[in-house]
């Protein structure tokens, strides 16, 4: 059965939230990128904001826009996350290990958890069906698709809204420090892909999407999501190539590549070269240069694909290798440094 | 330190530990109800007033009857600082 994107919405840092990418993108000079984010109070009632942090609000908004802006309305909740809401988890821990646990506030507590959020989003729109949450870092938001792609394919949704989530906080970004993840220089993002440099900047996002197994006017076909962890082998085109047979598609008919280069020079052109070079007839496009790198990033690209196949172009600050046919099919591309990789094809 | 000069310094811990950020203490009757109507506090606000007198003025309101009236108003919660001798 076939799965379909109703609508997208993303958060970004870039001005996604209003439905595409800006002809001059945004930049600054840092280690990270923080979203462009809305008057959260114009989208969510304030009594309700008061006791949401950061991460709350920006999927909330985000959730709400893409519920609104489907024509079909979900009847569950699937969100993908790798590191959940960690600034109230951190509050929360941090209160219990200074010995106070009797005196502990239930609101950092309430909101630490890594499902609050679709918690949250099923209560402000009464989404009474299935609510889960998936945690697996880097393929958080494949293994969400995954599962929302079985649920609509065994009638146990109609519509299900699928979300991919993560901030940034001075506590992620000190402990992925840790092993040498970002720049030690600050980094203009637009020069990201270009400079000769280790480690990348840290980004962040929140995108939501519906998918129905209903097809609508302007919707787009999602057709296969898939990750694994991969360490050491040397198969990744092999297991691409298989994964796209089993879909009936071949390499060729793919238009629009998508990958996941983060400008880390250690790992870009091994993890990203040998597919980029596989899919010659296609055009291939980045877009870690506009988010920065976190474990959800690949939702970036996805809302990127389903904008590109709804007609936006694809604008030249994307580009890597222009090709010359118009996208019809598209297939997104991330491997991590830590092993994981993952692909998702859409298709108009 | 005065009741009028309690009930303000109380008006700001509240708006601060609640997240009233939209809230001044002008905002603010002392005589109106916290909950339900007034302020419009629930439950989860209740157990943040609890924690303040604990934490703030090291006062345990262990009898939930007595929480109820305690937490009836800001001027109430002075009241009941000021006779455990806190204020």
């Amino acid at each position: 059965m076939a799965t379909y994107i109703t609508s997208a919405v993303l958060l970004s840092p870039q001005p996604t939230f209003e439905g595409a990418l800006p002809e001059v993108p945004f930049n600054s000079r840092g280690k990270h990128l923080l979203c462009h984010e809305p008057e959260y109070k114009t989208l969510i009632p304030p009594a309700r904001l008061r006791r949401m942090n950061r991460i709350l609000k920006m999927g909330l908004a985000t959730a709400t826009q893409c519920i609104n802006q489907s024509e079909v309305k979900p009847d569950a909740i699937i969100v993908g996350t790798g590191q959940g809401c960690t600034i109230d988890l951190a509050i929360f821990m941090r209160s219990c290990s200074e010995g106070v646990e009797e005196l502990l506030s239930p609101i950092p507590f309430i909101n630490s958890g890594h499902n609050t959020l679709a918690g949250r989003i099923a209560m402000d729109n009464q989404i009474k069906g299935y609510n889960m949450t998936y945690l697996q870092e880097n393929t958080a938001l494949e293994s969400a698709l995954t599962d929302a792609m079985m649920s609509l394919e065994e009638g146990k949704s109609n519509c299900t809204l699928v979300g991919a989530i993560d901030e940034y906080t001075q506590l992620s970004f000190d402990l992925f420090d840790l092993t040498n993840n970002w720049r030690k220089e600050d980094t203009n993002n637009l020069d990201l892909l270009k400079a000769d440099a280790p480690g990348t900047i840290m980004g962040e996002g929140a995108a939501f999407f519906c998918i129905s197994n209903q097809p609508t006017d302007n919707s787009i076909e999602i057709v296969l999501s898939e990750s694994r962890l991969n360490i050491g082998a040397d198969d990744t085109l092999d297991w691409i190539i298989k994964i796209l047979g089993n879909n009936h598609l071949t390499s060729n008919e793919i238009d629009l590549l998508i990958v996941g280069r983060n400008g880390d020079q250690r790992h870009d052109d091994a993890l990203n070269a040998p597919v980029e070079q596989h899919f010659q007839q296609a055009t291939i496009a980045t877009y870690k240069h506009l988010c920065g790198e976190y474990p959800t990033a690949q939702a970036f690209a996805l809302w990127m694909a389903t904008t590109t196949l709804k007609g936006q172009e694809l604008p030249n600050y994307c580009i890597k290798r222009k090709g010359t046919r118009i996208p019809k099919t598209i297939l997104l591309y991330n491997k991590s440094e830590r092993n994981t990789e993952s692909i998702i094809v859409v298709r108009k | 330190m005065t009741q009028e000069e309690l009930i303000e310094q109380l008006k700001g811990q509240i708006i601060k530990n609640l997240s009233l950020e939209d809230l001044t203490p002008g905002d603010i009757d002392a005589d109106g109800p916290l909950f339900g109507e007034g302020l419009g506090l629930d439950s989860i606000d209740a157990i943040e007033l609890v924690l303040l007198l604990e934490k703030e003025y090291g006062i345990k309101v262990e009898d939930p009857r007595k929480r109820r009236e305690v937490l009836t108003s800001i001027r109430t919660m002075a009241k009941f600082i000021e006779a455990n001798g806190k204020a």
